[in-house]
C-alpha cells in the first residue's frame, strides 16, 4: 500500500493506493500543524483500510507544504505530480491539463509519455483560484457544486483581476438586487477569461482535462470551453489527481 | 505634534538599522554558501559600502558620479578621473525610505534607489541619466533631485540599427565628455582617453576569461553576480586585481547541474533570491544577458585610430549598437545573441526574470518566448517583486522546469 499526500494551500488531500487502484481518499482544510494533521489522516486511512503501519510501502508528498512532512519517502513538485496523476487517470490521453488550485492556476502541456513539455502558472495571487471561488461561495451562500447556471441566465460583468476588489463588487451587486445566478455566471466567465489569458496565444492541444477543487464547478467548465473554444473533460476525483500523481512522478 | 524633520530622522535611523540587518543576513547567507571563498570578500565589502554613501565618499579617492544605467561609457569617467557609482539597489528594506508619492506599481529597483538616496546625504552628487526606460527617465524628477543636483541626461536613441541614431548618440557622447570636463575643470585629452579604452579592453579580456569559467560551471552564478555587481563602484584596476586573485584561487568541484540562461530585469546585491532559488532547484545559471551582470562589460571598444573623434565614435558604437537593453525598438540582435549562446553552450532553458513594474522586460517576454520555443528552447517567465513571500510559488515552477530540462537530456 502506498500513500500520496498533497499538502495544498487550502486543503490537504490524501490517497491510499493499492498498485494503481485508489482504495481510500480524504480532503481536509489546511490548518496550522500540518505535520500532525497529516499523521492523523494517515491513521484514519489505515483504520479505514484495516491496515497497519508496516503495510505502508512508501509515502510521497507534494504541494506547498511538501517539505513540512517528515515521514515522506519522496517529495515532488506539484506540477510534475499533477502531470503523472492525469496521465495515469487518462491512460496517457491527456495532452493539456488545467489545474485550479487553492491559490494558483496551472496550465500543463504533456507529451504522449506524460512528460511535462511546457507549463504556465500564475504569480502569487488569489484571483481566479480556488480561494476566489471559496470567497464567492461564502458571500453567495451557495456551494461550488451549485455554481452551474441555466443557459438563459444573463451574466453580469465581474472584475476577477483582484480577489479583494471582486469581493466588494459581488457584495455591491447583491445590494443592487442583481440575481445571484447572474453573479455566479459572471464569476465563472471572469475566471474563465483569466485562465484563457494565462494560456496566452499558444495552441492548447486536445485532449484537455481540468482538475483541482473548482473542477467540480460545471458552470466554470462551460465558460472555459467558450473562452478557449475547445472541449474540456473533468478528471475523475479532480481534487485528488495531484496526491495520486505524487506516487507515480519519476 | 512631532515635527516632520524629527519623524524623518526617526524613519532614517530605523531604515538604516533595517538595511544593516538585511545586509548582515544576506551576506551571512552568501558567506555560508558552499561556493564562497575569501577571495570574494573585497567584492562584498564594496557592495556593503554602497549603502552608506557618506562613508563611501569619504573612503573614495575620486569624486563620484551617479548613473543608473550602463550606457554612459565607463572609459570616459575613468579618463576624467571620476568614479562612477551605479544607482542600482537590491535592498528590500531601503524601500521604506522611498517617497510616498511614487506610483503604487513602481519598479522595485527604482523604489529602492529612491529610498537609498533619501536615506543618505547625497545633495550635490552629480547624476548622469541615459534615457533608457520610463522609470529611469522620470525617477530623478519623482525623487526631487532636480533642485538638489546637477543632472546630465544622455538622450538615448531607441533605434539601434539606424545611421541617424548612431550620429545622434555620437553627439551625446561628445556632450557627455564636455559635461565631465566642465565638472572637473580638466580637459580629457585623447591620450588619456586612449589609456582608459585600453585599460577597459584588458578588463573585458579578463571578463571573457571569467565567463568561460562560468560556462563550465567552475564559477557559479552567485560568485559571478557578486563580482559583476561590484565592478561599477571601484577603480577598474583594483577590481581587476581582485578578479585575478579570485580566479587563481578557483577550484573545480566537479559538480555539474542543468545549465540555464537567465534573462530579464536586473539582479542586484543583496537580492540574490532568483539565483539562490534556481540553484536550490538543481540548476546552474551559466549565462545571462542582464545589465548588472554579463552586459556590464559586453564587448570591447573597436577604434579606427587614436584621434578624439575616432575614440568617441568607437565608444558610441560600443555603448549603443552593442547594447541589448529592452528599451530599444529594434532588438532582434538581442534574441539572436541569446540563441547563439544557447546553442554554443548547449543550454536548453531560459529563465526570464521580470520585476513587477519593469515594463520593457515584461513586454519583451512574450516575443522572446515565441522565438525561443521555435528553436526548441524551454522558457519560463517568473514575475516577482522585492519580497520573500512568493518564494514557494517560484520554487514549484523552478523544480518543474528543471524536470522538463532533465527529460530533454534523457
Amino acid at each position: 500500500m502506498k500513500i500520496g499526500i498533497d499538502v495544498g494551500s487550502t486543503g490537504i488531500k490524501i490517497v491510499f493506493v493499492d498498485q494503481t487502484r485508489l482504495i481510500w481518499k480524504k480532503v481536509v482544510p489546511t490548518k496550522p500543524g500540518q505535520s500532525s494533521l497529516v499523521q492523523e489522516l494517515m491513521n484514519q486511512g489505515l483504520a479505514a483500510c484495516h491496515a497497519q503501519q508496516a503495510d505502508i510501502l512508501k509515502i510521497c508528498v507534494t504541494g506547498y507544504g511538501r517539505n513540512l512532512i517528515e515521514s515522506s519517502s519522496k517529495v515532488v513538485d506539484e506540477i510534475s505530480a499533477n502531470a503523472a496523476g492525469i496521465t495515469l487517470l487518462t491512460q496517457g490521453k491527456a495532452r493539456t491539463l488545467i489545474n485550479i488550485g487553492g491559490q494558483d492556476v496551472k496550465i500543463i502541456k504533456l507529451d504522449h509519455q506524460g512528460r511535462v513539455t511546457d507549463f504556465r502558472m500564475n504569480d502569487k495571487c488569489a484571483a481566479g483560484t480556488g480561494r476566489f471561488f471559496e470567497m464567492a461561495a461564502n458571500i453567495l451562500d451557495t456551494p461550488l457544486e451549485e455554481f452551474h447556471v441555466k443557459e438563459d441566465v444573463e451574466a453580469v460583468s465581474i472584475n476577477a483581476t483582484c480577489a479583494v476588489f471582486a469581493e466588494s463588487e459581488i457584495v455591491s451587486l447583491l445590494a443592487k438586487g442583481i440575481s445571484k445566478y447572474s453573479i455566479i455566471k459572471g464569476i465563472n466567465n471572469a475566471v474563465a477569461k483569466r485562465i484563457a489569458s494565462l494560456a496566452g496565444s499558444g495552441h492548447l492541444e486536445e485532449e484537455i482535462y481540468i482538475d483541482g477543487g473548482p473542477a467540480r464547478n460545471s458552470g466554470l467548465i462551460e465558460s472555459l470551453e467558450d473562452a478557449l473554444l475547445c472541449d474540456i473533460k473533468t478528471a475523475a476525483d479532480p481534487q485528488f489527481t495531484v496526491a495520486l500523481g505524487a506516487l507515480f512522478a519519476d | 505634534m512631532t515635527p516632520v524633520s524629527s519623524r524623518l530622522d526617526r524613519l532614517k535611523t530605523r531604515t538604516k538599522n533595517l538595511v544593516q540587518t538585511e545586509l548582515e543576513t544576506q551576506t551571512s547567507l552568501i558567506r555560508n554558501h558552499p561556493d564562497y571563498s575569501d577571495s570574494l570578500d573585497p567584492f562584498i565589502k564594496i557592495l556593503q559600502q554602497t549603502f552608506f554613501i557618506e562613508q563611501f565618499i569619504e573612503q573614495s579617492s575620486k569624486d563620484i558620479v551617479f548613473t543608473p544605467c550602463i550606457q554612459a561609457p565607463l572609459e570616459l569617467f575613468h579618463a576624467a578621473g571620476l568614479q562612477p557609482f551605479k544607482l542600482a539597489c537590491g535592498s528590500f528594506a531601503v524601500q521604506n525610505m522611498a517617497p510616498l508619492h511614487l506610483p503604487a506599481l513602481t519598479c522595485p529597483m527604482i523604489r529602492s534607489i529612491s529610498g537609498l538616496l533619501e536615506m543618505n546625504q547625497t545633495e550635490g552628487i552629480p547624476l548622469v541619466i541615459p534615457t533608457t526606460c520610463d522609470w529611469v527617465v522620470k525617477f530623478s524628477e519623482l525623487a526631487g533631485l532636480y533642485e538638489k543636483t546637477d543632472i546630465h541626461f544622455m538622450e538615448l536613441p531607441h533605434l539601434r540599427e539606424e545611421e541617424r541614431s548612431a550620429k545622434r548618440w555620437h553627439n551625446e557622447i561628445q556632450l557627455f565628455k564636455t559635461w565631465l570636463e566642465k565638472r572637473t575643470g580638466q580637459k580629457i585629452y585623447s591620450k588619456n582617453l586612449l589609456r582608459s579604452v585600453k585599460l577597459y579592453s584588458r578588463a573585458f579580456e579578463l571578463h571573457d576569461r571569467l565567463i568561460r569559467l562560468r560556462r563550465k560551471q567552475i564559477v557559479s552564478g552567485l560568485q559571478y553576480a557578486l563580482i559583476m555587481n561590484a565592478m561599477p563602484y571601484q577603480d577598474i584596476e583594483i577590481w581587476m586585481a581582485a578578479v585575478e586573485t579570485f580566479v587563481i584561487g578557483l577550484q573545480d568541484t566537479g559538480i555539474r547541474k542543468i545549465p540555464v540562461f537567465l534573462s530579464g530585469s536586473p539582479i542586484v546585491f543583496p537580492n540574490y533570491k532568483m539565483l539562490s532559488l534556481i540553484e536550490n532547484a538543481g540548476m546552474a545559471v551559466t549565462a545571462d544577458d542582464i545589465c548588472t551582470m554579463e552586459r556590464t562589460l559586453q564587448g570591447t571598444v573597436a577604434y579606427e585610430d587614436a584621434s578624439e573623434f575616432a575614440l568617441l565614435k568607437a565608444l558610441a558604437q560600443r555603448y549603443h549598437t552593442a547594447c541589448s537593453c529592452p528599451t530599444f525598438a529594434d532588438n532582434h540582435r538581442r534574441i539572436n545573441a541569446m540563441v547563439h549562446t544557447l546553442k554554443q553552450y548547449e543550454i536548453k532553458g531560459v529563465i526570464f526574470h521580470v520585476l513587477k513594474g519593469c515594463h520593457p522586460y515584461d513586454m519583451e517576454a512574450s516575443i522572446l518566448e515565441m522565438r525561443l520555443k521555435d528553436q526548441g528552447i524551454r522558457f519560463l517567465k517568473i514575475e516577482t517583486d522585492y519580497v520573500k513571500e512568493d518564494e514557494q510559488n517560484i520554487v514549484t515552477r523552478l523544480e518543474a522546469f528543471n524536470r522538463t530540462l532533465r527529460s530533454i537530456e534523457q
